[in-house]
């Protein structure tokens, strides 16, 4: 059986990986799809935990969570449609009429 | 080490692979690509891991759903003449410290907790229901009720939220 | 074959607010449908009558406590509160809404079903027994309020704030579930009540439990505004229909910070010494924060956003103090601040015209001498907002200090006690360009009858709340039978 500090190092890593991808890249498919692994690295540790703890609750919380992520990937997906129509740009640097 | 635990290693190792590639490729729909393959890999471990449905799930929703909507809204806004942008060296300095940061420093304390564990074991639902399928589903519908129906609201207003944003310009 | 899955008949009674505000955001959907585009204020005002009526049902329940949905869902007096909170702030931006949206161009049906589903989302919130029902909850409400603040298609400020505020709370969502699965990972389960029986058994010095705690404040802390999770939101509350601004300058925050004492209270109780430090610091910082960049704003959104912040450090007294008075001054704040903050916001919108957004403070040049009226109502929410007597905003800072005090913060509440002082500079500021300073040129405001009633309301009940502030009060008490006995 797989040890389940291996699958929590793997499940870090992808965790790391996501979110170098969401706070480096200046493009917003590539930042959503930084967040997108980040939210599978939760559902690896989840799925760790359940198979370890041998109850099927962590496979439910990652069910939810991927219903969650796929509606956040909507919404976020029809923002960008929304500012393309306005600004023909995808380029995070490019929104920057609000000032940080 | 068992056959188990070395495909474990080999589809973790090759989905940690192909997760960096799609946030290191200029091109967007290159690294969607890469995102698919990555799932796919990622249902891989899930089903050693005892979790079938999940990985069922995993395929259908991610690899089936949300990427390729991403892969539309891609063509539509033609993105690729955001890969010609320069990337900010400082920021992706900053960027690479912070994941590693919290990767390690938290990483290393839970590691170190469940250290020595064990995981791969069905679950006692899964058991006692005859299947993976099963368990989750006599949960879904008894214990997580309510957290069933909230997801369906959930998705019932992102729904109208997506659509509201994405329609056309209004008529005035 | 698997055995048999008796589905049992969940106590459904319990929950009839929430089903009630689903139906209501499903039927403004259907009923959108056949009112005419040039009249979807209609819509509007069935919202407003929507949300009344299930204010009065949910009102009902004030004295019940359930917990049902195999321990999912807790109904109880502080939830009841909260929930009559959210409906109230939902009224108040209905009203304020009706005439703002024809403004700006963008009078939908579905801005209003957008709201209820948000509210949905709060409601869950605030009776969330299990991490991942407060998970679901935020979402929702999150999901909703994304659509809400990009809700002016053809102003790139909107959709910008949109993109903005979305990136961040998925990015921060992300953090927040590592945090419930941690907490998954070592207790076997999420619900409040068995993390706190597991942390009894196994005591508190658990690493990754202690790991959970943090990343839970940080998830949480975004929707709060709580430094350093707050730099988001200057640019989506200026960015954002202000209608849309004093909503989640108010609603989402108070269900979050309910939602993290809910969670600190019921589940880690007994690691209080770890979270209170952990608060204390991060209650200081956001006070100081809020406040001392708000000095340096000139327009009038961003400056309420950063004092928003602030407000959100002098809430997270109320938990740290961790007692019947905190709890107590809590949801008296929750009001106080509803009514002070919105309409603040309220204001903002009564000033727009054409061109002219109403969020500079140049906007509001010698409004004593234009509209001594609104100009009186704008001070009076001013005054409240720094927490000066006879304003309920004061009540509410002197509940909340004095219950920090009783709990032994005295240097957290001297920290506070000076950022009100600096906060008397900028709220000052504004009150000076009304009344010091000239009016370049009479331009006639376009406000509508709901939103005068909004705005004058709004400051009639600062002060009478200020001046006899027992109902709210004994409201508020009501709520400590949720956790104190």
């Amino acid at each position: 059986m797989v040890p389940l500090s291996h699958v929590i190092i793997y499940a870090f890593l992808m965790f790391a990986i996501g979110m170098f991808g969401a706070l480096a890249r200046r493009n917003v498919f590539i930042v959503l799809m930084g967040i997108e692994l980040m939210l599978n690295a939760v559902n690896i540790a989840l799925v760790g935990f359940s198979s370890y703890l041998g109850n099927v609750a962590g496979q439910i919380m990652a069910i939810f969570i991927i219903t969650v992520a796929a509606g956040e990937a909507a919404v976020g997906l029809a923002i960008v449609l929304s500012i393309f129509r306005n600004r023909l740009t995808v380029n995070i640097d490019s929104f920057n009429l609000l000032k940080w | 080490m068992s056959w188990t635990q070395f495909f474990f290693y080999v589809f973790a190792g090759l989905s940690l692979l192909c997760a960096l590639m799609v946030v290191t490729r200029r091109n967007a729909v290159h690294s969607a690509i890469f995102l698919i393959i990555t799932f796919f890999f990622m249902a891989a471990v899930f089903v050693i891991l005892k979790a079938e449905l999940l990985a069922a799930v995993q395929v259908l929703v991610y690899a089936g759903g949300v990427v390729s909507l991403m892969l539309y809204v891609i063509m539509l806004v033609k993105a690729e003449e955001a890969s010609q942008v320069k990337q900010n060296l400082g920021q992706i300095a900053i960027a690479a410290f912070i994941a590693l940061l919290l990767a390690l420093q938290v990483g290393s304390i839970v590691y170190l907790y469940f250290a020595q564990k064990p995981a791969g074991k069905a679950a006692v639902e899964a058991l006692k229901y005859g299947g993976n399928t099963e368990g989750i589903g006599a949960l879904l519908y008894t214990k997580y009720l309510f957290p069933f129906e909230v997801a369906s609201v959930l998705l019932l207003a992102a729904m109208v939220g997506a659509i509201v944003l994405a329609k056309n310009r209004l008529e005035r | 074959m698997g055995a048999v899955v008796n589905i049992p008949i969940p106590n459904i009674s319990a929950i009839v607010p929430e089903i009630l505000a689903t139906a209501l955001a499903c039927f403004l959907l259907i009923f959108d449908l056949f009112v005419p585009k040039e009249k979807k204020s209609i819509v509007g005002i069935a919202a407003l009558i929507g949300c009344i009526v299930v204010g009065v049902v949910t009102f009902g329940y004030i004295n019940k406590h359930v917990v049902t949905f195999s321990g999912m869902f807790v109904l109880d007096s502080f939830s009841v509160i909260l929930k009559e909170l959210f409906l109230l702030c939902d009224i108040i931006v209905i009203l304020i809404s009706l005439k703002y949206l024809e403004m700006e161009g963008v009078s939908l049906g579905e801005y209003y079903a957008l709201l209820v589903f948000a509210t949905v989302g709060m409601m869950v919130m605030a009776s969330a027994n299990d991490l991942i029902m407060v998970y679901l909850g935020l979402e929702t409400m999150a999901l909703s309020v994304y659509a809400l603040v990009g809700f002016i298609k053809l102003s790139e400020k909107s959709t910008e704030a949109a993109l903005k505020y979305l990136l961040m709370g998925v990015f921060i969502s992300g953090i927040f579930l590592f945090g419930i699965a941690l907490v998954y990972g070592v207790v076997g389960s999420t619900q409040l009540p068995e993390v706190s029986a597991y942390i009894k058994e196994h005591g508190l010095k658990n690493p990754v439990l202690l790991m959970a705690i943090i990343l839970i404040a940080a998830g949480l802390g975004l929707e709060i505004a709580m430094v350093p999770f707050h730099f988001w939101a200057p640019d989506v509350y200026e960015g954002a229909p202000t209608s849309v601004t004093a909503f989640i300058s108010v609603a989402p925050k108070v269900a979050a910070i309910a939602a993290l004492f809910r969670v600190y209270i019921e589940a880690f109780n007994l690691m209080a010494p770890y979270w209170t430090t952990l608060l204390w610091l991060l209650a200081a910082l956001t006070m100081t924060v809020g406040n001392v960049t708000a000095v340096l704003q000139n327009n009038v959104k961003r400056l309420l956003a950063y004092s928003s912040i602030a407000h959100a450090g002098y809430m997270l007294l109320g938990i740290l103090a961790y007692n019947q008075v905190g709890l107590e001054a809590l949801a008296f704040y929750f009001f106080a601040y509803c009514l002070m903050n919105i309409g603040a916001f309220a204001v903002v919108i009564y000033l727009k015209r054409e061109n002219i957004a109403g969020d500079n403070i140049e906007d509001f040049r010698g409004l004593a001498q234009t509209h001594p009226m609104l100009a009186l109502v704008m001070v009076i929410f001013l005054l409240s907002l720094t927490g000066i007597p006879p304003t309920v905003g004061f009540v509410g800072k002197f509940l909340l200090f004095s219950a920090a005090v009783e709990a032994g913060y005295y240097w957290l509440v001297a920290i506070a006690v000076l950022n009100s002082v600096i906060s008397l500079y900028y709220y000052f500021k504004i009150a000076k360009v009304m009344y010091m300073e000239n009016p370049e040129k009479r331009v006639p405001f376009a406000a509508s009858i709901p939103l005068k009633v909004a705005v004058f309301a709004l400051g009639i009940f600062t002060v009478v709340f200020g001046l006899y502030p027992h109902p709210l009060i004994n409201l508020a008490q009501l709520s400590i039978k949720s956790f104190f006995g």
